[in-house]
């Protein structure tokens, strides 16, 4: 028995999709491109709902660069990211995973706080916020408060989200670096990824990794950061073969593939080294 | 080999002479669905008052029997009109194979089976007001099963003291059917001395392949309206290749004289083999029967994965004797093949796994052995290729394996063994369609062009060149491939055509477009047989009602088959339309010789310059003298079945630390005979070899314990798209058949016979490792490239 959605719910503003959000009791659920919830609302088992549909709140939308930091409203789709020169420039693990991420169409219904929300441990364009130390601005009637995007997604499809609370928008520092994002799927578009890495790796005037952050999706219940590689990596060149072979080594020890439809344990496992490598090699400036 | 057999070269003078054939002229359907009106099955529901709505109750368990069903639940739910099951429906065996009559399958399915066979299967239909309604209901029917034990393994399938998935006693067979074993056909064709070809040998090779499941996946998904006219005739609009075939078996299972049946075929979108089934329509029109009313039965993508057809998985060996100089002496192929739960197309798809390969290289001995068998698990039928791709991929990667034992050029290999024009087939006879079959020999075949032109143009001189180190390898493959055109002695299709007063002319044909194309190819036969542009051809396709007789969309048959009896229709109304002419001339006092008569440009000529158009013709023929309706119509069915020919090539680099393959480039060099319509042969080919490089590197059934399909959407079921497509060069090598339209053969099928086997031998070029299993993915490369390049550590 496929789920019903017997209510949809069009608030004017913010204020009043918190309103509804809150009347709601739980049964309703916010909903912006629905890329992810639409098909969901097919499974077996669904549970009937209502939707407050975000869509048409532009307070939500738009990319907007302040001195140190770039904030990125939630309801803002993988299409306006990729038309964005600013993020394309200083948020490349963003860019490119949203570049990477479903198709044309997907992508033009797709919003960032969608994908986050949705807590997929695959999701595209989660990865690249964790990497870029993003939080994540959240509000309800009961008021605001900022999450590390990486804290959001607590296990599939589970948030540290209340029922009654909304993504606002994502905000991270401006502090130059570089960064990349690689993944692997069945094929080259619309499909999830098997495994998926974004890095961000701040240097020194030699150099040498000051601070980096490493996130991999489709390898643990959620996206997840690589404590280990992150450490293997400080104060080491982007050159050095043995702190990327130490990143890669550890980077395996921090994730915990499983088999699935998708791919083997075994495979992901030889691909998180892999995709670290690789990505080392393009923030390098080698390949 | 006989001097005076007709290989159609004598012919391609007539090239010169086309004027609507052999150009690419706009599809007749172009612009209505370019403008989305193309009218689907399902486009009409909106409109149908009163439309009952049905939804299936589908077997979750692969084996078992059912002891009771109990709907009183279900019945009382809202809007719920009626819940069909075995225990009220009549139990007729029948296939669902959309084939010719008697057909060459097993007699092993019912409308409701008492006991159901795969997860998947059908246990109950309800009809409501509304899907909801109905989907509500469905999930109210307590069905109690006594779980049996299933047989998934094709293998165990045969052993005694396997579960037996058909062990009741109405289900009956042929060749070689024996339900005690789950066989469901076996063969056994032997041509020459096999054994004593073999020890004579210089080397002998023997390999085993493995090729998996595959869904046909056409956009529009299975669907049928139904309802009474006004005469309380039953008409059923249906997505079919086979309107006239859905007829016959519909007229069987409901116990309805034909005549009380309409069946109409609408704006098809896809089939692939999935449609020549009678797969759902015997449901709505059970429910319009017992209510009177209209009903609509459509499938979710779920559903069409789980419980519509598949290409049948196979098991094969193959074992080749040579000589050192590169002669093939002997050739063996076994083949062990899954239809699933039931048997449709079982034998003849397995037939042809034989039929299109071994007779490709000449070999002074043959062997085929064949067994397919029941499992519990989801149905095999028709799918385009219909057992050449399973063949092609062991046999071409079958002949690499063999060129690089005896130190050749694959592509020098095959040429020296290749059949050519005025070979006989030597198994055609004894592998017919359930019978023996008429004997084939070839006339029009340019394999040698089809190697030489797709080598030009893969930069074949490149192979072996490619640096052997980085993590990126790239590799050259190819695959030489034959098809049919229809099949032999068997497929009828045929044609009627009238004038119209303005020299248009009506085409009436029962050939089923399903987005083939095959309306716009068959207006240009009819248009380049009476001299007139393309737009004077109105055509109507398939429905049983107004359209005479053609067996369907299938078998490679439209273009050969259908265009000839088209062909040779308008060849009759051009003698009609000189006839009248010549009585128009007479009668007015200005005869002329009959003899001297030509037709062209919309006007029957005369050699002193006078002529009558074909309006003027229709309106004296209407009005003024001698009057008549100038129509005839014609039917073709041919003892021959010409084999379109291929080769094709596949460049590859394989990311050996990934194992990810990307495809390069593309070739299809495709001897087609004349084609038709150049650009829709380019699309044929695209399309065909499109879906299966999913089949070789993407594309997969995932089961589980239970035997359920788990990637049953398209989530997770992973097609090639068109972002996944290499750049592909299409190579149209002209030929002229001689006993085809216009020189045509067929050209639909044989581009999925050669990407398998094209990009395994890339592959195999890339890595210098052999993969034998489809498909090819990178768990797989990269596991067997660890253990080529660090033995130490995969042991470990």
């Amino acid at each position: 028995m496929s789920g019903v959605i017997d209510e949809v719910l069009r608030p004017a503003d913010l204020a009043q999709a918190l309103a509804l959000l809150a009347e709601g009791g739980g049964r309703r659920r916010p909903i912006a491109g629905g890329t992810d919830l639409l098909v969901q609302a097919k499974e077996p088992g669904a549970p009937p709902r209502g939707l407050v549909d975000l869509w048409g709140l532009d307070e939500l939308r738009g990319i907007t660069a302040e001195p140190d930091r770039i904030v990125v409203g939630a309801n803002t789709t993988m299409t306006e990211v990729l038309a964005s020169e600013l993020l394309r420039a200083e948020a490349r693990c963003l860019w490119d995973g949203c570049y990477e991420a479903g198709s044309v169409q997907i992508r033009n219904r797709a919003t960032l706080g969608g994908n986050a929300a949705n807590a997929s441990p695959a999701a595209d364009s989660v990865l690249g916020l964790i990497a870029l130390g993003a939080e994540a601005r959240i509000a309800s009637v009961r008021g605001e408060r900022r999450l590390p995007v990486e804290e959001l997604a607590t296990a599939p499809r589970r948030t540290a989200l209340a029922p009654d609370e909304l993504i606002l928008a994502f905000s991270f520092p401006r502090a130059g670096g570089r960064s990349a994002f690689a993944r692997l799927g069945q094929r080259r578009a619309q499909a999830i990824s098997k495994v998926s890495c974004a890095i961000h790796a701040q240097l020194d005037d030699q150099g040498c990794v000051q601070a980096a952050r490493v996130a991999f999706g489709a390898v643990a219940p959620r996206v997840v950061r690589s404590p280990g590689a992150e450490a293997a990596l400080r104060g080491h060149s982007l050159t050095d073969p043995s702190a990327r072979a130490a990143a890669a080594v550890a980077a395996r020890a921090d994730t915990a593939p499983i088999d699935d439809l998708r791919s083997t344990r075994a495979y992901r496992s030889e691909m998180v080294g892999v995709l670290l490598t690789r990505l080392l090699v393009r923030l390098a400036g080698e390949a | 080999m006989s001097q005076d057999w007709d290989t159609g070269r004598g012919s391609m003078g007539e090239y010169d002479r086309f004027r609507v054939v052999n150009r690419s002229r706009r599809r007749v359907d172009a612009l209505k669905l370019a403008l989305g009106k193309g009218t689907y099955t399902d486009d009409i529901a909106h409109t149908i008052d009163g439309l009952l709505h049905l939804k299936v109750l589908w077997s979750p368990h692969a084996h078992a029997r059912i002891v009771s069903i109990d709907t009183s639940e279900a019945e009382r739910v809202p809007g719920v009109v009626l819940i069909l099951h075995h225990g009220n429906v009549p139990r007729v065996p029948y296939t669902t194979a959309g084939q010719g009559h008697p057909e060459p399958s097993p007699y092993d399915a019912y409308v409701f089976p008492r006991k159901v066979r795969y997860v998947g299967d059908r246990v109950a239909c309800v009809a409501a007001e509304s899907e909801l309604a109905a989907a509500r209901a469905v999930a109210k029917i307590k069905v109690e099963y006594e779980v049996l034990e299933p047989v998934f393994d094709p293998r165990r399938a045969l052993e005694p003291g396997a579960p037996l998935v058909h062990d009741e006693e109405e289900a009956t067979g042929i060749c070689g059917y024996d339900k005690s074993r789950n066989l469901v056909c076996e063969m056994k064709v032997e041509h020459g001395d096999v054994d004593d070809a073999f020890a004579r040998a210089d080397v002998v090779l023997e390999r085993e392949y493995e090729v998996p499941y595959q869904a046909q996946c056409p956009l529009e998904p299975h669907c049928a309206l139904t309802w009474f006219d006004e005469d309380r005739r039953l008409v059923v609009r249906v997505a079919t290749q086979v309107p006239f075939h859905s007829r016959r078996i519909l007229a069987r299972i409901l116990g309805l004289p034909l005549h009380r049946i309409r069946v109409i075929k609408p704006r098809i979108g896809g089939g692939f083999g999935s449609k020549q089934e009678i797969l759902l329509e015997d449901l709505p029109a059970l429910v319009t029967l017992r209510t009177g009313r209209p009903a609509r039965l459509f499938y979710t993508r779920q559903e069409e994965l789980r419980s519509a057809r598949t290409r049948h998985p196979q098991l094969l060996r193959w074992k080749t004797g040579a000589n050192r100089d590169g002669t093939l002496v002997a050739q063996e192929l076994e083949v062990l093949a899954n239809t699933g739960a039931y048997g449709a197309h079982a034998l003849t798809v397995q037939s042809c796994t034989a039929g299109k390969t071994l007779p490709l290289y000449v070999a002074e001995a043959y062997r085929f052995l064949m067994k397919t068998v029941y499992t519990n698990l989801p149905i095999a039928g028709a799918f385009r290729g219909y057992g050449g791709p399973q063949g092609f991929f062991a046999m071409e990667c079958h002949m690499d394996e063999v060129a690089s034992l005896l130190g050749m050029d694959p592509a020098e290999f095959r040429s020296k063994n290749l059949i050519g024009p005025g070979s006989e087939n030597p198994l055609a006879k004894a592998l017919g369609e359930g019978k023996e079959g008429p004997p084939q020999r070839i006339r029009s075949c340019e394999i040698q062009q089809c190697i030489a032109r797709g080598k030009e143009a893969i930069g074949w001189e490149r192979r072996g060149t490619f640096p052997q180190r980085g993590p990126l390898r790239r590799g050259i493959g190819m695959a030489a491939l034959m098809h049919g055109s229809g099949i032999p002695g068997v497929d009828m299709a045929s044609a009627s055509i009238k004038l119209n007063d303005d020299g248009s002319f009506n085409l009436l044909v029962g050939a089923t477009d399903i987005g083939t194309g095959s309306d716009t190819i068959l207006s240009q036969i009819a248009a380049e047989a009476l001299g007139v542009p393309l737009e004077k051809i109105v055509i109507y396709s398939s429905d049983t009602d107004i359209t005479p007789f053609d067996k369907g969309a299938y078998a490679s048959s439209t273009t050969y088959i259908s265009g000839m009896s088209v062909k040779k229709a308008c060849d009759k109304v051009v003698e009609q339309l000189k006839d009248a002419a010549w009585e128009m001339w007479q009668h007015a006092g200005d005869p002329c010789e009959r003899s001297s008569l030509r037709h062209e440009d919309e006007h029957v000529r005369r050699p002193d310059g006078k002529a009558l158009s074909y309006a003027e013709i229709c309106l004296s023929t209407f009005y003024e003298h001698d009057q008549h309706q100038i129509m005839d119509h014609a039917s073709h069915m041919s003892f021959e079945c010409p084999p379109p020919f291929a080769a094709h090539f596949a460049e590859v680099e394989v990311d050996t630390e990934t194992g990810g393959v990307k495809l390069l480039k593309y070739v299809a060099a495709v001897d087609c005979g004349v084609p038709i319509h150049p650009e829709n042969c380019e699309g044929q080919n695209e399309g065909g070899a499109m879906t299966m490089m999913g089949y070789a590197l993407s594309e997969d059934f995932v089961f589980d314990g239970g035997g359920a399909l788990l990637n049953d959407t398209f989530r997770h079921y992973k097609q090639f798209t068109s972002l996944d497509m290499p750049p592909f060069e299409t190579i149209l090598c002209l030929s002229y058949e001689p006993s085809g339209p216009f020189g045509a053969k067929s050209v639909s099928e044989i581009p999925t016979d050669g990407p398998g086997p094209a990009i395994a031998n890339a592959i195999a070029d890339a890595l210098g490792i052999r993969f034998r299993k489809l498909p090819i993915t990178p768990e797989d490369i990269r596991r067997a490239w660890r253990e080529r390049t660090e033995p130490a550590a995969s042991a470990s």
